[in-house]
C-alpha cells in the first residue's frame, strides 16, 4: 500500500506536520496542544514512528473470561444462583466470602467451573471439596484490608504468619487491591504505584512461594487508553519485580466495576459506564472482567434477572479485536511515561521505609484525598451544565452513596468516594428523603 | 528493594511516512485538535452515500460514482451504517486515501473534495467507546438518541492525539488488504 501512494503522494516529515499546526494555529503556541494530566503525564497532538526512542516488552497472552460476581450470604441461595449461571454460559465464577464458616459443601454443590474465591478473613478454607476441584483459587490480602478499613484482620505480626501458612496451600494465592485506590480518587500513578508497593511489602513480609500467582483487582476509568497504559504498566511492574523477588512473572487481572463511577441516581449512566469500562477491560487484556455486584444496584426496579445479567456479561457488542491496541505508539508512549514516574514513586516510598510505614504516617491517604478533591474539581468544571433528566422516582433498595461511619481505626483508611456523589447526594435528598 | 526498567534503545530508520493533514488522508484530513460532533437521531440529515458494509465491492461503487461525477469542489456526505466500529477504523482511511487519489487524478489537488463521515450508534450502551473510537477514525458525526448524547457531553472526553492508534499492527494490516483490494480493481483509472 505504501509504494502505491508514496508513488502518488509524497512522504511528510514530522517537521512539515508541526509547520503545518503552526501554521493552522496562526501564532498561538504549539505547546498549548500538549495536555498534561496531573500525574505529569502528557499528550502530545501527534505521534510517529520517530516517537519511540526506547522499548520495554513482556510476554503475557489473555482471553478475558466473563466472571460472575456472587456475594454469599446464604449458601443455599447461593448455590442456586450460581447453577443458574452456568446453566447461562458462564464458565467463570468469583465469590466474595466474609464468613470463614461457610459451608462450602452446600454453596459448591454441583458447581464445576473455574472459581475465584476472595476470603475476606483469614483462617483457611480446610473443605475437602476444594481440594477435589483443581479450577478453584483462593485469595487472601491483610494489606488491603489495613488500607481499605484502618484496621488489620488481628493484628500485622498475625495476620502476616497466618498468610504465610495459607499460602502454603497450592490453590491459595496473594491479592492486590488497586480498586481501593481508584474508588478513592488517587491517579494513574498513584493506583499502579501504591499496588505494586504491597507487592515489595508482602515480599519483605512473606516468603512468598515460588508458584504463588498474584492477582491485581482493578478498576477502569472511562479514558480509554490511560486505562490500558494502566493495565500494561502494572504487568510491566509486576514482571520486574517478580523476577526480582523470585515469584511467577505473570500475574492475572481482575477487573471490577468502578464504584468512583457509580451514580447514584442514573441507571443509565451507570450501564454505560459499566459496559465502557468492561470493553477497556477487554481491549486492555485483563483475565477476568466481572458481572456489577448486586449491591451496586440500588433502586428495586433496576434488578436484573440471571439470565439478563449473564447475557450482558457475555455479550461483547462493540466485537472489537482487543490486539487492535497492541504496538499502538500514543499508548505505548503512556506506558513508557508512567513507568518511569511509577518507578521513582515506588523508589521514593521504600526510602520512606515501604508503603505500610507510609500507610501508617497517613501519607498515602493524604496524598490520595488531595487527588480526589482535584479531580472532583476538574470534573465539576469540566462537566457540561447540560443536565441529564432525573429518572422518575423508584424504590430504593440501598443507600446509593458510599457511607462513612466514624469508628475507631488503629490507622487512617482510605476512603472510597463516588465522583458524581457531589452533583448527585442533593438531588437524591430532596427526592427521596421526604 | 529498588526497581528500575531494562528499557532497550530502538533505532529508527524510518523515514518515509504518512502524516494526518496531507494527503493521502491515511492519518486523517485534520493535521490536530479534531473532534466528533454528536447529534441527536432526531436531525435531519441528507447523505451522498449511505455503506452499510464494509467490502471492496461496497468501496469501489461509491469511488465509481465520485469518478463519474463532474460537481466542483465537491464535499460528499456518507452515512457509515456498520455494526463494529472496528470495521469504521478500517473503512475510512481507504475512503478517504482514494478520493484524494480521485481528485489529484481529476484537478492535480489531492483535497480537491473530501468527505463527511457520519456513524450512527449502536445503543448498546457503548456510545462512549464508540466516540473514542469515532475520533481517531476523524469521524465527524456521531448520531445517537438524546439520553446518551446528554451522557457523552457529561462525561467530557479528553482530547486525543491525531490517528490515535497509529502503530496498530493489526489494523495496518487489515486496510492494506482491503486497500490492495480496491487498488486492484480501481488502478486502471490511476495508471497512465
Amino acid at each position: 500500500m505504501d509504494n502505491i501512494l508514496f508513488s502518488h503522494f509524497p512522504p511528510v516529515s514530522e517537521k512539515q506536520w508541526k509547520q503545518q499546526i503552526q501554521y493552522i494555529l496562526k501564532g498561538e503556541n504549539y505547546q498549548n496542544l500538549i495536555h498534561t494530566n496531573s500525574d505529569g503525564i502528557s499528550t502530545l497532538p501527534f505521534y510517529t514512528k520517530n516517537s519511540l526512542s526506547k522499548a520495554i516488552s513482556i510476554n503475557y497472552k489473555t482471553q478475558p473470561s466473563a466472571t460472575y460476581y456472587c456475594i454469599v450470604s446464604d449458601e443455599k441461595k447461593a448455590n442456586t444462583e450460581l447453577l443458574e449461571v452456568i446453566n447461562n454460559e458462564i464458565t467463570t465464577i468469583y465469590i466474595a466470602l466474609f464468613n470463614p464458616k461457610t459451608n462450602l459443601d452446600t454453596l459448591l454443590k454441583n458447581i464445576n467451573c473455574e472459581l475465584i474465591i476472595q476470603c475476606y478473613f483469614l483462617e483457611p478454607l480446610h473443605d475437602t471439596l476444594l481440594l477435589k476441584n483443581k479450577q478453584v483459587t483462593i485469595l487472601y490480602d491483610c494489606i488491603g484490608k489495613i488500607s481499605k478499613t484502618g484496621n488489620w484482620y488481628t493484628n500485622a505480626k498475625v495476620d502476616f504468619i497466618t498468610m504465610r501458612s495459607a499460602l502454603k496451600n497450592k490453590a491459595t494465592h496473594l491479592s492486590i487491591n488497586l480498586t481501593t485506590f481508584h474508588n478513592a480518587g488517587a491517579t494513574i500513578l498513584q493506583q499502579v504505584s501504591y499496588t505494586i508497593s504491597q507487592l515489595i511489602q508482602y515480599s519483605k513480609k512473606l516468603s512468598l512461594p515460588k508458584n504463588t500467582t498474584i492477582h491485581y483487582h482493578v478498576s477502569l476509568s472511562t479514558d480509554m487508553y490511560l486505562e490500558i497504559a494502566k493495565i500494561k504498566t502494572l504487568r510491566i511492574l509486576h514482571t520486574i519485580l517478580a523476577t526480582q523477588i523470585g515469584i511467577k512473572p505473570i500475574c492475572k487481572i481482575i477487573q471490577h466495576k468502578s464504584k468512583r463511577n457509580l451514580s447514584g441516581l442514573h441507571t443509565k449512566i451507570n450501564d454505560i459506564f459499566t459496559a465502557t469500562e468492561k470493553q477497556i477491560a477487554i481491549l486492555a487484556g485483563v483475565d477476568y472482567y466481572l458481572s456489577t455486584p448486586k449491591h451496586f444496584v440500588f433502586y428495586k426496579e433496576d434488578l436484573q434477572s440471571i439470565p439478563k445479567i449473564c447475557e450482558e456479561l457475555n455479550n461483547n457488542a462493540l466485537q472489537i479485536n482487543s490486539s487492535i491496541t497492541k504496538n499502538v505508539i500514543y499508548i505505548e508512549k503512556l506506558v513508557q511515561q508512567l513507568l518511569d514516574k511509577s518507578v521513582i514513586l515506588i523508589n521514593n516510598i521504600e526510602d520512606g521505609g515501604g508503603y505500610l510505614e507510609q500507610l501508617k504516617k497517613g501519607t498515602i491517604q493524604q496524598k490520595t484525598a488531595i487527588q480526589e478533591k482535584t479531580s472532583t474539581l476538574l470534573f465539576l468544571k469540566n462537566t457540561t451544565k447540560n443536565s441529564i433528566p432525573i429518572p422518575s422516582k423508584k424504590t430504593t433498595i440501598a443507600y446509593p452513596f458510599l457511607k462513612s461511619k466514624k469508628r475507631k481505626t488503629l490507622w487512617s483508611p482510605i476512603i472510597e468516594k463516588q465522583l458524581l456523589e457531589t452533583i448527585e447526594r442533593p438531588l437524591w435528598e430532596k427526592k427521596y428523603s421526604r | 528493594m529498588k526497581i528500575s526498567i531494562p528499557y532497550t534503545k530502538i533505532h529508527q530508520h524510518i523515514l518515509e511516512e504518512q502524516a494526518a493533514g496531507f494527503a493521502p488522508f491515511i492519518r486523517g484530513y485534520k493535521s490536530d485538535c479534531f473532534k466528533t460532533s454528536i447529534i441527536t437521531n432526531d436531525t435531519n440529515l441528507r447523505y451522498d452515500f449511505h455503506i452499510k458494509e464494509v467490502s471492496a465491492k461496497a468501496i469501489i461503487s461509491v469511488l465509481n460514482i465520485i469518478l463519474k461525477s463532474t460537481k466542483s469542489k465537491p464535499v460528499y456526505h456518507l452515512l457509515i451504517d456498520i455494526a463494529t466500529i472496528e470495521k469504521t477504523l478500517e473503512l475510512t482511511p481507504i475512503l478517504r486515501s482514494f478520493l484524494a487519489l480521485i481528485s489529484k487524478h481529476k484537478t492535480e489537488d489531492a483535497s480537491y473534495a473530501s468527505f463527511i463521515f457520519y456513524i450512527k450508534g449502536t445503543n448498546s450502551k457503548n456510545s462512549i467507546i464508540e466516540y473514542q473510537f469515532a475520533e481517531a477514525s476523524q469521524i465527524n458525526y456521531l448520531i445517537t438518541n438524546s439520553l446518551e448524547a446528554s451522557i457523552l457531553a457529561f462525561s467530557s472526553q479528553k482530547s486525543t492525539p491525531i490517528d490515535p492508534l497509529y502503530g496498530s499492527e493489526i489494523l495496518k494490516t487489515k486496510i492494506e488488504t482491503l486497500f490492495t483490494e480496491v487498488w486492484d480493481s480501481l488502478k486502471k483509472h490511476f495508471i497512465t
